[in-house]
C-alpha cells in the first residue's frame, strides 16, 4: 500500500505537471493566434455610430492598453490570470472573468445535463446490445444508435425550434437565470441536452456494447452463471463494470468537449455559454475574451482527463499495479 | 431587362432561400426557418398599432421586446456607450436638453423652452421639477456639467461642441452655450435620442467607479435599470421620479437577449415568448409579420453604401465615367425588389428619413439605369474587362442586395467580385485608417444627427476615410461641404445640401444603391400606442402600453 501511495502521489505530480505545461504553452499560442484574427478590436466601440476622430482613436487605444508591446501585453495579462483578473473585455462593459464567471455555470450545467441524460440512455442499451448481440434487440439498439449520431444535433435542434414554432409554441428558446428558480432553468435546459445527450448516448452504446460482449465471452461469466447469477446479475453487477471503463474515457472527452462545443446548439437556443461567448468574442476582435475564453475551455478539458487519469488506478487494478511499481 | 440568369434566380427565390438558409446553418442557424418563410413579394406597411381598445391605454404590465443584442463596450455610460444598441436603450434611461420629433422639429426635454439669439449663442430655461432616478434633484449645474464633461470626454471628436467657447447659467433657470463660429447643427446633434448628449447627475457620476457607470444607471427619463444578466435579459422598470410620470403606462421593460440569430428571435416571436422584437434581417422581419405581428413604419433610416477608394490598385476608379457607368448600370429598383424583400427606397447619401431634404428623382444624375450609357463611358474612358472588389462584413443580411448589384454590373461588362471578411475587419478601415481592401467598401450607415454629418468623414482632407485629396472630381462637393457646415439659415442649408447630394450622385464620390430601416420593429396585437421613430430608437416605448 506505502508503495502504491509513493507511486500514486509521483503519479499525480506527474499529470498535474504536465497538465500546468500544456497550459503555459496553451497561453503563448492562443496570445500569438488571437492576434493574428484580422480587424481591429476598436471596431466594437463604433458599430453604426460613426467614424471616430484620430484623437478618439489614439485615447482609446492607449486606454486599452493595446499601444502596448505584445511582449508587455502578454506579460501583463498572464500576471493577471495568476492572480485571478482575467482583464477587461474590449466589446462589453463585463470584465472576462465576470462573464466567464456568468456563461460557464450554463455551459457545464447543459454538459452535465447531456451527459446524464446520455448515460441514461445509453448504459441500458449498450449492455442490452451487448447481451444480445446480434439479435432484435442488438438490431434495434443499433439502429438506433446510427440515427442518433449521423443526425447532426444542428439538425434536429433547428427541426425541434421550427415544429415547435408553429405547433405547440413551448418555451423552447432562451435560458433562464438560475436566479430565477433552478427549477425553471432546468427545465430551459432539457430539450437542448436531450438533444446534445442523442449522438452521444449513440456513442457511449457503441464503446459499452463491444466492451459488453468482450466481457461476456470471458470464462467467467459461466462460473458466474453456475453460482446461480442471473443474465442481469452478471451484466450489471460484473460484466458492466469492467466494460465501462473505456467508456468512462470517452465521457469526459465528451463532457469537457461540450463545455465549450456546443456553439451551435446555444445559438439555437439562446444559451448563453462558452461557446456562443468564444464565438461572439471572435466575431468582435476582443483578445481578452479570446484568450480568456479559450484557456478556461482548455482548463476544463485538461482537468477532465486529469480527474479520469487519477481514477484510473482506482477502477483498473492493472493500472493500479502499473502506478505502484512506478 | 433582367438578364436570364437573374430571371432563373427570381424564378427559383424560394430554392435559393431554402439552399441559403441550410448553408447558414450549418455556421448557425434560424436558416430553416428562413427557408419555410411565406414569399409575400410587397407587403404593404403596416400603420401604427391599432387603440381598438375603446377603454383607452391600460396603465402596468411589462413589456417583453426580443433583441439580438445587448449595449456593448461602454455598457450604460451615457458619456462612453458608443455603439447603438447601448444608446437606443440609454435613451429610454436619460433625458436630452431638447428632442425631437418624428417630423424632425425641434420639441423641449429638459429645456422647457429654448431661444436661439443668433448663429452662435443660444439659450435653454431648465425644465422646474425634474429628478433623477434616484430622487435627487436635476440643477443647471448637471446641465453645465454634463456638456463641459461630454467636452472633456470627446475631445476633437465632439461633433456639436467643438467650437464651444462658454456654457454659463446666465438668469436663473437659463443656460447660455456661447460659440466661436455659427454652429447650424447644434440643435441637431444634441436632440439626437440616439445620441450622447445625456443630462446626467454630476454627484452620482463621479461617485461610481467606471465600471459601475457602465451597468447602473441614474438618469431622468422614464425608466430605470432594475437589473442586467449578462447574455439573458435586460430589465427596466419605470423610473417613479420621472417629470412627466403620468405619460408611462408600462411598468416595465424586459430585453430578452438571443445573440446575433435572428432565427432564435423569430423563434422567439412565433412563440409568443416576447411581446415585441427588432430585427436586421428583412425576411425574418417578414415572417414574424406574417405570423400575425405589427410592422412598424418605419423610416429609411439606414443608407447602403458603397464607399469607393479611387485611388486603390492601379486607379480604374479615379476616372468619373468609370464610376458613372458603375452606377448607371446598377437597376435600383431591382436591387431594392429582390435584395430587400421590397422592403428599401431609393436614396442619396443622406438616407431618406432626413424628410426635409429632396428626395432622388427621375432626373437625378446617373440613377436611371442604363447599360448602354454605360457600357459608353467605359469605352470613353478606355477601359474595357473592368474586374473590381467590393468587400462586405460577412455579418450582413444584405449578401442577396450585393449579388444583385455584381450581376446588374456584369451587363454592363464590369465583373464585381464579393469579398466577405469578418465585420471587424471591415470597422479596420474606420477605426484606424487602414487601406481599403479593394476598390469598394460596402458599409451600412445610420441616420446621423445632422445631414452633414453623413459627408465629413468622406470629404474632409485628412480624414480617416477620405480619399479624394487631390482629385478634382471632389472639389465642389467640399466647397459645398464647408458651406454648409457655417450656413446658420436652415432654408439655404436644405437647398445646399440637396446640391450637395446631386453633385456627390453626379460624380459617383459614393455609390449609395438603396437604403432601408435600420432595423424592423415589430410587435405583438397586445402591444398599443407604439410606432417606429424615425431613429430606429425606440423611444415611443415611453407611449407604449400592453393589454393586461
Amino acid at each position: 500500500m506505502k508503495k502504491f501511495r509513493a507511486g500514486y502521489a509521483y503519479y499525480v505530480a506527474q499529470r498535474l505537471g504536465t497538465a500546468l505545461l500544456v497550459l503555459l504553452i496553451l497561453s503563448v499560442v492562443v496570445f500569438f493566434l488571437v492576434r493574428l484574427i484580422p480587424g481591429d478590436p476598436l471596431a466594437g466601440y463604433y458599430d453604426t455610430h460613426g467614424t471616430p476622430s484620430i484623437e478618439e482613436i489614439a485615447r482609446l487605444r492607449e486606454q486599452l492598453g493595446l499601444d502596448k508591446a505584445w511582449y508587455t501585453q502578454y506579460f501583463e495579462w498572464l500576471g493577471g490570470i495568476l492572480q485571478g483578473d482575467f482583464g477587461a473585455s474590449l466589446t462589453k462593459p463585463f470584465s472576462v472573468g465576470y462573464q466567464i464567471g456568468r456563461r460557464l455555470p450554463y455551459s457545464i450545467e447543459l454538459a452535465l445535463l447531456a451527459t446524464i441524460m446520455a448515460l441514461i440512455i445509453g448504459i441500458p442499451a449498450g449492455v442490452l446490445a451487448g447481451q444480445r448481440a446480434n439479435h432484435l434487440p442488438d438490431i434495434a439498439v443499433r439502429t438506433g444508435v446510427m440515427l442518433a449520431i449521423s443526425i447532426p444535433s444542428f439538425l434536429t435542434a433547428l427541426a425541434v425550434v421550427l415544429i415547435n414554432s408553429r405547433t405547440l409554441k413551448w418555451n423552447l428558446i432562451g435560458a433562464v437565470s438560475s436566479s430565477k428558480g433552478i427549477v425553471d432553468n432546468g427545465i430551459a435546459m432539457l430539450v437542448p441536452a436531450l438533444i446534445l445527450a442523442l449522438p452521444f448516448s449513440g456513442t457511449v452504446v457503441r464503446y459499452l456494447r463491444s466492451g459488453m460482449i468482450e466481457e461476456l465471452a470471458k470464462p467467467y461469466r459461466i462460473t458466474l452463471a453456475a453460482k446461480g447469477l442471473s443474465d442481469a446479475e452478471i451484466a450489471y453487477g460484473h460484466g458492466l463494470r469492467n466494460a465501462i471503463i473505456p467508456v468512462l474515457t470517452v465521457i469526459s472527452v465528451r463532457l469537457a468537449t461540450l463545455v465549450g462545443g456546443t456553439v451551435v446548439i446555444e445559438n439555437i437556443f439562446s444559451i448563453p455559454g462558452m461557446g456562443k461567448y468564444l464565438i461572439e468574442s471572435i466575431s468582435s476582435a476582443d483578445y481578452p475574451s479570446i484568450q480568456g475564453a479559450i484557456l478556461v475551455i482548455a482548463s476544463v478539458y485538461l482537468l477532465m482527463s486529469l480527474i479520469v487519469d487519477l481514477l484510473y488506478p482506482f477502477l483498473d487494478p492493472r493500472i493500479k499495479s502499473g502506478v505502484g511499481e512506478s | 431587362m433582367k438578364s436570364n440568369q437573374l430571371l432563373e434566380k427570381e424564378d427559383n427565390k424560394e430554392m435559393r432561400k431554402l439552399a441559403s438558409g441550410v448553408l447558414a446553418a450549418a455556421l448557425l442557424s434560424g436558416a430553416l426557418l428562413t427557408g419555410c418563410s411565406s414569399d409575400d413579394p410587397d407587403p404593404a406597411p403596416t400603420s401604427a398599432s391599432s387603440d381598438a381598445t375603446t377603454d383607452g391605454p391600460q396603465s402596468g404590465g411589462t413589456l417583453i421586446w426580443g433583441s439580438r443584442s445587448e449595449p456593448g463596450n461602454g455598457g450604460l455610460d451615457p458619456f462612453v456607450a458608443e455603439v447603438y444598441r447601448g444608446t437606443a436603450i440609454i435613451a429610454l434611461i436619460y433625458d436630452t436638453l431638447v428632442t425631437k420629433d418624428d417630423n424632425g422639429v425641434i420639441q423641449p426635454g429638459i429645456a422647457a423652452s429654448y431661444t436661439q439669439v443668433d448663429g452662435k449663442t443660444y439659450q435653454f430655461t431648465i425644465r422646474e421639477g425634474v429628478k433623477f432616478g434616484d430622487g435627487s434633484d436635476l440643477t443647471v449645474s448637471d446641465v453645465i456639467w454634463s456638456f463641459e464633461h461630454h467636452r472633456e470626454a470627446k475631445g476633437a471628436g465632439d461633433a456639436a461642441l467643438a467650437k464651444l467657447e462658454s456654457i454659463t447659467e446666465v438668469t436663473p433657470g437659463v443656460v447660455e452655450f456661447k460659440f466661436s463660429d455659427d454652429n447650424p447643427a447644434f440643435l441637431n446633434n444634441i436632440s439626437r435620442a440616439t445620441g450622447d448628449y445625456f443630462i446626467v447627475d454630476q454627484q452620482w457620476y463621479e461617485a461610481a467607479s467606471e465600471n459601475d457607470r457602465q451597468i447602473s444607471v441614474n438618469g431622468s427619463g422614464p425608466f430605470t435599470l432594475e437589473a442586467w444578466e449578462q447574455g439573458v435579459e435586460l430589465r427596466l422598470v419605470k423610473n417613479s421620479y420621472y417629470w412627466d410620470t403620468e405619460r408611462i403606462h408600462l411598468d416595465g421593460i424586459t430585453f430578452k437577449i438571443t445573440g446575433d440569430d435572428e432565427g432564435a428571435l423569430l423563434a422567439l416571436v412565433q412563440q409568443g415568448a416576447v411581446d415585441a422584437a427588432w430585427f436586421w434581417g428583412a425576411e425574418y422581419a417578414q415572417q414574424a409579420e406574417d405570423s400575425g405581428w405589427t410592422r412598424g413604419n418605419a423610416a429609411y433610416t439606414s443608407a447602403r453604401s458603397l464607399w469607393i477608394d479611387p485611388t486603390f490598385n492601379n486607379g480604374a476608379l479615379s476616372d468619373v465615367r468609370v464610376r458613372q457607368a458603375i452606377s448607371l448600370a446598377i437597376d435600383r429598383e431591382q436591387v431594392i425588389s429582390l435584395g430587400t424583400a421590397g422592403l428599401g427606397g431609393i436614396t442619396f447619401v443622406t438616407p431618406p428619413a432626413f424628410t426635409e431634404l429632396a428626395a432622388p428623382s427621375a432626373t437625378t444624375p446617373n440613377y436611371t439605369r442604363n447599360v448602354e450609357q454605360a457600357k459608353t463611358l467605359l469605352a470613353e474612358a478606355g477601359v474595357s474587362d473592368l474586374e473590381i472588389t467590393l468587400t462586405y462584413g460577412t455579418n450582413t443580411t444584405d449578401v442577396s442586395a450585393l449579388e444583385v448589384i455584381a450581376q446588374n454590373l456584369a451587363d454592363a461588362g464590369i465583373t464585381l467580385k464579393l469579398n466577405g471578411v469578418p465585420y471587424a475587419e471591415v470597422q479596420n478601415v474606420f477605426t484606424t485608417g487602414a487601406p481599403f481592401m479593394s476598390e469598394l467598401i460596402y458599409v451600412v450607415g445610420t441616420k446621423a444627427a445632422d445631414p452633414a454629418a453623413a459627408y465629413t468623414s468622406w470629404l474632409t482632407d485628412g480624414g480617416l476615410v477620405s480619399h479624394w485629396q487631390n482629385n478634382p472630381d471632389a472639389e465642389a462637393a467640399k466647397a459645398l461641404l464647408a458651406q454648409i457646415n457655417v450656413e446658420t439659415d436652415p432654408a439655404v442649408r436644405i437647398d445646399l445640401l440637396n446640391q450637395l447630394n446631386a453633385e456627390v450622385a453626379d460624380k459617383v464620390l459614393i455609390l449609395t444603391p438603396y437604403a432601408t430601416p435600420l432595423a424592423y420593429h415589430l410587435w405583438s396585437s397586445k402591444v398599443h400606442g407604439y410606432q417606429t421613430d424615425p431613429q430606429d430608437g425606440r423611444v415611443h416605448l415611453r407611449d407604449a402600453w400592453i393589454e393586461q
